[in-house]
């Protein structure tokens, strides 16, 4: 056991003259009890274990039914379902709550009178340490010899870094009545980050689409609860791979746990309300919200972590935002399949457009269906337009949408697409 | 060390064994001679009669232990004569019946025998087959040259620990003592018991009848079915008393449980009669396999087991085909799959446990869920651990569903459900909440210590220690042979170290306890005491 965990035998940092004290404290991180674990090397042999089987047989209550672990001897190597109190201290993350139970008692022989117990936290984190005063016990109370003061302690744990936690009791002397004494006990823990975040935002014409990276930095199986976006009011969010469709047995082959070093990505669509301000969207660069996780530890200890608010890259000024808004995924060869293309108008002006199919004599996967250089319409400043193209595969595979370009006609500006697709030919 | 084989009888073992090492404390020697050791004169350097040590009349001379010396090799029993041997050695009256040879102790020996040697190992066996010479092609890294590796004679923990802190040891309440066990040289009852100090004990005794004692390490000796049973009930007894170190230097010369040596056709040369097989008992494999976890490599554990379970799939896809091993005819051939689906179904098993045990969850569930797919007849209880491993790893939502799985499968059982509930209530909350569940159980189920258990950390949980003590002790000092568990045990020690008053106290009245209701004391050092 080192500095930084204590545990139940929690010895104070400063070690020194224990002996002559009248007071003790100790102090239990209450982590949820665990399983007791049957990890003997024949479970068969565990079965033995502290009670006799004949005795077992005598539970007489019927209640322990065929799959009991109890009577089936064969195969008990598994988890039982007898919970233990934790030992151990563990980890403390960021975004957990500290359960502890303290427990002040009376070692001595003699009354300890007029006790005051008061409990502080140190935080030693980046930025500047500071202290949080937590208990502070206004009353004082005796101890008779062998009786103990015991209450649990909670609290959020918001800070990274070292922590300590400080208990100073005081009391007064039994062998006169001037002066007290005072104990000092620290217990030094350190806070360390659940998990690592990285996101990416793609802005799209009616709001974004995020990709959420959160990454297991612990060295134990985390359990992802629940990721949920919290967005600002004009947006919705939804989020686009769940398994709540399935069916229960279904859903296990979706483990929502992550072990060490794990990583998961979460997508999710964040459209606007009010879809005509698009333009705005895209301009702007308000942070599209930010991300609330809830997590769990061994036997569902809970944790919970927020981001701070996503940021964004915020697309380049241009004048016209491109998109094929509907197209098919797949297509046949040879057969001739249609896409909506939808232009976004991002600036002041009015736009009349005239479209250009390009031909690119190197590649040929598709050939446009229709006539180069017809008008397709007007838009006003930041107004949208539709129109439907023709396409043929040619080739097999994978392959690029081909690209086309829009001119405008009042200020001959000529505007490229951009590759906006794969489209798989088979 | 090829030539003692190739040989006549190696001159008789001479064994003397240092008294000092088991009288730990004078005044409890006449304690430990009859609870805990082994009677010293048991493998005397005498030479007594020329015994030959085939376990069948091993077992019969056991009654009288001090006359145990060998000067000739052990007879390789014929076919007719390993099935007697095993119904002997092999209890079969015991209500454990299914303890240490997975319910098959009836089986035909052939087909428990079946195995799938290595290719050197198959090599070495077909050159055998074919009458050459064997000294000629085996290495000497491919005879198991075994051996007791300690003369340490093992105590009750329990009784060393009282004799140690109070200076007396309170009488057994037990209603089986291990000295008629340990007269009979019954090892396999004293393991079933959980004396597991005096198995240890016996099993190394008769361990010198077939040259293997100690100080016979890195010789070589014969080995038979019945020495090799000996040897999985020493590691077995070994490993409970946590002398994992110890066992596994001692398995070390059984390499990977496949040398030449270990097979019945490495003897056919002296033998009139053709056997076919291993003679290496499959839980020795499992415990073999399971070791490295304890030593702190789970990951080999993890191979071990799974080249177990290879030779599991080589050996039933075979059989499903018709290629039987020599031995089985082929009206056996359904007892045969049955015998080995179960081996599989117990492989997968203790494949879960070492995945559980080196958090390795993926695999853990992935196997279960494999485990649901071949034996749907265990489905209830199968999907009840699911739940359990998913509450473990702290998914509730996921517990829940194997739950409701578990509840569809079996019959309707009141306590399961409310267990359920109770534990899917701890995972979602915490303890105290849970509370009120268990306090229904405990209307219905008062006999029940996980049911006191979860009450008593539910009071511990609310701040209530001093309740939740004297509420567990009272089930636990008022009806030890119920509620004195490794659990309750336990949970009183973490509440009497944290509370910090009379501890020494309280931990040697639970000690006193467990020399009274606990076999061998096992599990003692959960109380502390030895820091």
């Amino acid at each position: 056991m080192d500095g930084v965990t204590i545990g139940i035998a929690a010895q104070p940092a400063s070690n020194g003259k224990e002996d002559n004290q009248l007071l003790n404290m100790k102090v239990l991180r209450l982590l949820k009890p665990s399983f007791l674990s049957s990890d003997a090397a024949l479970g068969q042999v565990e079965e033995c274990f502290l009670t006799q089987p004949e005795e077992q047989d005598g539970y007489g209550d019927g209640s322990l039914t065929s799959y009991s672990p109890k009577k089936d001897k064969d195969n008990t190597l598994l988890l039982t379902d007898e919970l233990v109190l934790p030992l151990a201290f563990g980890t403390m993350f960021l975004g957990q709550t500290l359960y502890c139970y303290a427990c002040i008692s009376n070692t001595s022989n003699v009354t300890v009178k007029d006790i005051t117990v008061r409990l502080e936290f140190q935080i030693q984190a980046a930025a500047a340490s500071r202290s949080e005063m937590v208990l502070n016990e206004g009353k004082q109370f005796s101890l008779e010899p062998q009786q103990t003061f015991d209450f649990v302690i909670n609290r959020e744990i918001r800070d990274l870094g070292s922590h300590m936690m400080i208990a100073s009791i005081t009391h007064a002397n039994p062998q006169n009545a001037i002066d007290r004494l005072n104990i000092k006990k620290c217990f030094r823990y350190t806070v360390s980050k659940p998990m690592d975040f990285k996101n990416k935002f793609v802005s799209l014409p009616g709001g974004y689409f995020g990709e959420l990276n959160i990454q297991n930095l612990t060295n134990t199986t985390i359990v992802l609860d629940s990721v949920k976006m919290i967005t600002s009011p004009e947006y919705d969010s939804e989020v686009l791979n769940t398994h709540e469709h399935l069916s229960p047995e279904e859903q296990l082959d979706f483990r929502d746990y992550l072990g060490p070093s794990d990583s998961r990505q979460f997508v999710f669509r964040i459209p606007l309300k009010d879809r005509t301000r698009t333009a705005d969207n895209l301009k702007s660069n308000v942070s599209p919200g930010r991300v609330e996780i809830l997590w769990r530890t061994r036997m569902g200890d809970v944790g919970k972590v927020t981001t701070s608010p996503l940021t964004r890259a915020v697309p380049d000024a241009r004048d016209v935002f491109v998109t094929l808004s509907q197209r098919p995924a797949r297509v046949q060869l040879h057969k001739v399949f249609r896409v909506t293309v939808t232009v976004f108008s991002l600036c002041n002006r009015v736009l009349d457009f005239t479209i250009k199919l390009v031909d690119n004599p190197l590649e040929r996967s598709f050939l446009w269906c229709g006539v180069s250089g017809r008008k397709v319409g007007i838009i006003q400043p930041g107004g949208m337009l539709d129109f439907t193209l023709f396409v043929v595969p040619c080739s097999l595979g994978l392959h690029l949408f081909p690209r086309f370009c829009l001119i405008d006609k009042h200020s001959g500006q000529r505007y490229d697409s951009e590759d906006l697709a794969e489209i798989f030919v088979e | 060390m090829e030539d003692n084989f190739q040989g006549s009888a190696p001159p008789p073992p001479s064994i003397q064994m240092d008294s000092a090492v088991y009288s730990i404390s004078h005044s409890a020697k006449d304690f430990y001679a009859s609870v805990g050791t082994v009677d010293e004169t048991a493998v005397g350097g005498g030479g007594g009669g020329g015994v030959e040590a085939s376990v069948a009349d091993f077992r019969a001379r056991s009654n009288t232990p001090s006359t145990i010396t060998v000067n000739s090799l052990p007879r390789i029993p014929s076919k007719s004569g390993l099935g007697n041997l095993i119904s002997s050695v092999v209890d079969a009256e015991t209500s454990l019946k299914n303890l240490m040879l997975d319910g098959d102790g009836d089986v035909q020996n052939s087909i428990r025998s079946a195995w799938v040697p290595s290719e050197r190992t198959s090599g070495a066996l077909a050159a055998i087959a074919s009458s050459v010479p064997a000294s000629d092609f085996i290495g000497a890294d491919q005879l198991s040259k075994a051996g007791i590796m300690s003369d340490k004679l093992f105590v009750n923990p329990a009784f060393e620990l009282s004799m140690r802190f109070v200076g007396t040891i309170p009488p057994p309440l037990l209603s089986e003592t291990p000295e008629q066990m340990i007269a009979s040289s019954d090892v396999r009852r004293l393991l079933a018991k959980g004396f597991y100090s005096s198995a240890a004990n016996v099993s190394a005794k008769l361990l010198y009848a077939f040259e293997q004692g100690y100080g016979r390490a890195g010789h070589v000796s014969k080995h038979t079915p019945q020495s090799l049973m000996l040897w999985m009930y020493r590691i077995a007894a070994l490993t409970m008393l946590e002398q994992v170190e110890l066992a596994a230097k001692e398995l070390e010369a059984f390499g990977d449980l496949d040398h030449p040596d270990l097979y019945l056709e490495y003897y056919n040369q002296t033998s009139t009669e053709k056997v076919h097989g291993s003679m290496v008992p499959f839980p020795l494999r499992l415990l073999h396999a399971r070791l490295p976890q304890r030593l702190g490599n789970p990951k080999a554990t993890l191979e071990r087991l799974f080249i177990v379970k290879d030779k599991i799939e080589t050996l039933l896809k075979n059989a499903s085909e018709g290629r039987l091993p020599p031995a089985v005819t082929s009206d056996l051939q359904p007892e045969f799959l049955r015998i080995w689906q179960r081996r599989r179904v117990t492989t997968l098993y203790h494949l879960v446990a070492a995945a559980v045990q080196c958090e390795d969850f993926d695999a853990a569930t992935g196997l279960l869920r494999l485990l649901l797919k071949l034996s749907p007849d265990r489905a209830a209880e199968l999907w009840h651990s699911l739940g359990l491993l998913y509450c473990h790893i702290g998914t509730p939502r996921m517990a829940k569903i194997c739950f409701a799985a578990s509840e569809k499968e079996g019959k309707k059982s009141e306590y399961f459900t409310a267990l359920h509930r109770a534990l899917l209530t701890v995972c979602e909350s915490s303890p105290v909440q849970a509370m009120d569940v268990y306090g229904q159980m405990m209307k219905q189920f008062p006999r029940h210590p996980a049911v006191v258990n979860a009450i008593a950390i539910g009071h511990f949980y609310a701040g209530r220690m001093t309740e939740a003590m004297s509420f567990l002790e009272s089930y636990v000092l008022g009806e030890p042979r119920i509620f004195l568990t490794e659990q309750s045990v336990r949970n009183l020690v973490a509440m009497y170290e944290l509370q910090n008053i009379q501890v020494l106290e309280r931990k040697l009245r639970l000690l006193s306890l467990m020399c009274q209701y606990i076999p061998d004391g096992h599990g003692v050092d959960v109380l502390k005491l030895a820091e």
